[in-house]
């Protein structure tokens, strides 16, 4: 984090709240893609971005520049608040795919089909039908590149359960693009 | 793990195109984030107050058991009572005082 931000930490702390809009400013578009990831519906995501800026505000002596940059630790709080929402709504958060299925699947054949911009529409397709949880983790990693340390901060888990469901999620996408490619012919 | 699936990440950074938040977002944010400000100040003063004076409260009737327990037990006036019951009255009105100064300093 850099000292610009921490100051500013510093002068909201100590009574100037209205300080804190640089930061509304300057990461409200972000929050809000992280969002719309998880979350469809354009006015909920909207709701919930402005959600985590109360909620960040409000904690924001918990906020610990040690553990985190202000915008990944704003994003621990996005996601969490997506996540809730997402159980209230009791919309499905895990795939409920066969597992042994997916461990027919080898990591060569699923860089393979990845990387094939001739299936592009069909992985299109396999992303829409992927839990909001896997999809988030897996944007996290290859959209917006985010270390495996920062990704495991943020969704509350060990590194090696990240690198892990990462893995699995490939195999689920190219599981759907093969049923997908099927069901077709 | 690899990050070489290009075509995985061309997909997903399509996606990521959201359109922009309203222009009155942060505006909007920011009132929602002053008034909850606002209700946790309130929220702050109200808990003070009940527990400046549930210790007041708590203090005074120590105060009263203490110095002045059989009158308050026996219900009955005796002479030899009287200077506790006017120490009661004056540490009374200290601890009222002293909470009036409290929450005058703190709340106004």
């Amino acid at each position: 984090m850099n000292g610009f931000e921490s100051a500013l930490i510093a002068d909201i702390l100590a009574g100037n709240s209205e300080r804190f809009a640089w930061f509304v400013k300057a990461y409200h578009g972000a929050v809000l893609a992280q969002i719309s990831s998880m979350v469809r519906q354009r006015e909920d995501a909207e709701e919930l971005a402005q959600d985590t800026f109360v909620k960040a505000f409000m904690h924001l002596a918990d906020f610990n520049p040690n553990c985190a940059t202000f915008s990944t630790w704003l994003c621990r709080i996005a996601y969490n608040n997506a996540l809730s929402y997402l159980r209230r709504r009791r919309l499905p958060m895990v795939s409920m795919d066969d597992e042994a299925q997916l461990d027919t699947i080898t990591d060569s054949e699923a860089d393979a089909l990845l990387s094939d911009d001739s299936r592009l529409a069909l992985l299109d397709r396999a992303l829409d039908l992927l839990p909001p949880a896997d999809y988030m983790l897996i944007n996290l990693f290859y959209n917006e590149a985010r270390p495996i340390a920062e990704i495991a901060y943020i969704m509350d888990m060990q590194a090696g359960t990240v690198v892990t469901r990462l893995s699995r999620i490939r195999k689920r996408l190219c599981n759907t693009i093969k049923q997908l490619e099927h069901a077709e012919h | 793990m690899p990050n070489t699936d290009t075509t995985l990440r061309t997909a997903l950074k399509r996606r990521a195109d959201v359109a922009p938040a309203p222009e009155q977002f942060a505006l909007l944010t920011m009132q929602r984030i002053l008034a909850a400000e606002e209700k946790r100040r309130r929220r702050q003063r109200i808990a003070a107050i009940v527990s400046v004076s549930a210790c007041s409260v708590a203090a005074i009737v120590v105060l009263i058991v203490l110095i002045d327990w059989p009158a308050v037990v026996a219900g009955i006036h005796l002479p030899h009572l009287d200077v506790p019951i006017v120490l009661t009255s004056l540490c009374l009105l200290v601890v009222l005082r002293l909470l009036d100064k409290f929450l005058k300093a703190h709340f106004t």
